[in-house]
């Protein structure tokens, strides 16, 4: 993983989870705001898979790549999903969606790091 | 996905099943991690971890939909879990020794935030509570 790309990705989640849940816990509709945190972490996690997938096809190992990759397209996944499942509910609801969302990928993050530290 | 019906799962379950989703995902990652890498280690706590994420994927799929079906599955999906997660946490506390690596249900969770214990009461209640709302709308 790259330290900078791995900081900006758990801001951005960071910021989802902590927005997504105060949105919810004061009663906001559906915002834009959680949303483009989201954005701006999944565009991190797509460099990220890139970066990965050249390091890979350069030579360098970490201790299992498939897991790496499947991990890096997993919370890929959860993100999009998370928006088409939060665009369906108009509520408050929505926003603590994308803020459980964000806490998943940070955790998948958090594992990345650990599967290939920098 | 049920998007279009009118007894789509609404509200705050909506946000059940985005917990369940984020959960099966990640306990299928570690058990596949965990098979892939060191099944020889201990079979028994690994298998346990995928069957644990095989049972929390059920879970999420049944809570998605609507439906009597739909609901005798999730609740005995949430049932498997609840029954997993308090009989593993207390074996692997008295005899740590048939635990040597952890399993999602381990320590009832712990390694998890406890989520593995908190998920399965939120579940059942929920599936309680739309029994007693949802007379009405089949």
């Amino acid at each position: 993983m790259v330290s900078v790309l791995v900081v900006l990705a758990g801001a951005a989640l960071v910021g989802l989870t902590l927005l997504g849940a105060a949105f919810a816990v004061v009663g906001r509709g559906l915002d834009l705001g959680p949303f483009v945190l989201a954005a701006v972490a999944e565009v991190v996690l797509l460099v990220q898979l890139v970066v990965a997938v050249v390091r890979l096809a350069g030579g360098e190992r970490p201790e299992s790549p498939v897991l790496v990759l499947s991990y890096l397209a997993a919370a890929l996944l959860i993100l999009p999903v998370a928006v088409f499942w939060a665009l369906g509910e108009r509520s408050r609801w929505s926003n603590a969606i994308m803020a459980v969302a964000g806490g998943g990928v940070l955790a998948m993050v958090a594992r990345l790091w650990d599967l290939w530290p920098a | 996905m049920t998007g279009a019906r009118p007894t789509r799962v609404a509200g705050a379950g909506r946000v059940l099943v985005a917990l369940y989703a984020v959960f099966a995902v990640a306990a299928t990652s570690r058990a596949t991690y965990q098979l892939v890498t060191k099944a020889s280690e201990a079979p028994v706590a690994y298998a346990l971890s995928a069957f644990a994420a095989a049972v929390y994927v059920v879970a999420t799929v049944a809570l998605a939909r609507p439906g009597p079906r739909a609901r005798a599955v999730a609740s005995a999906a949430v049932g498997t879990e609840l029954a997993g997660v308090l009989v593993v946490g207390t074996l692997s506390l008295v005899r740590p020794d048939w635990f040597p690596d952890d399993t999602v249900w381990s320590r009832y969770g712990m390694g998890y935030g406890l989520v593995p214990l908190v998920l399965p009461l939120l579940g059942a209640w929920w599936l309680a509570t739309r029994r007693g709302a949802g007379a009405g709308r089949g």
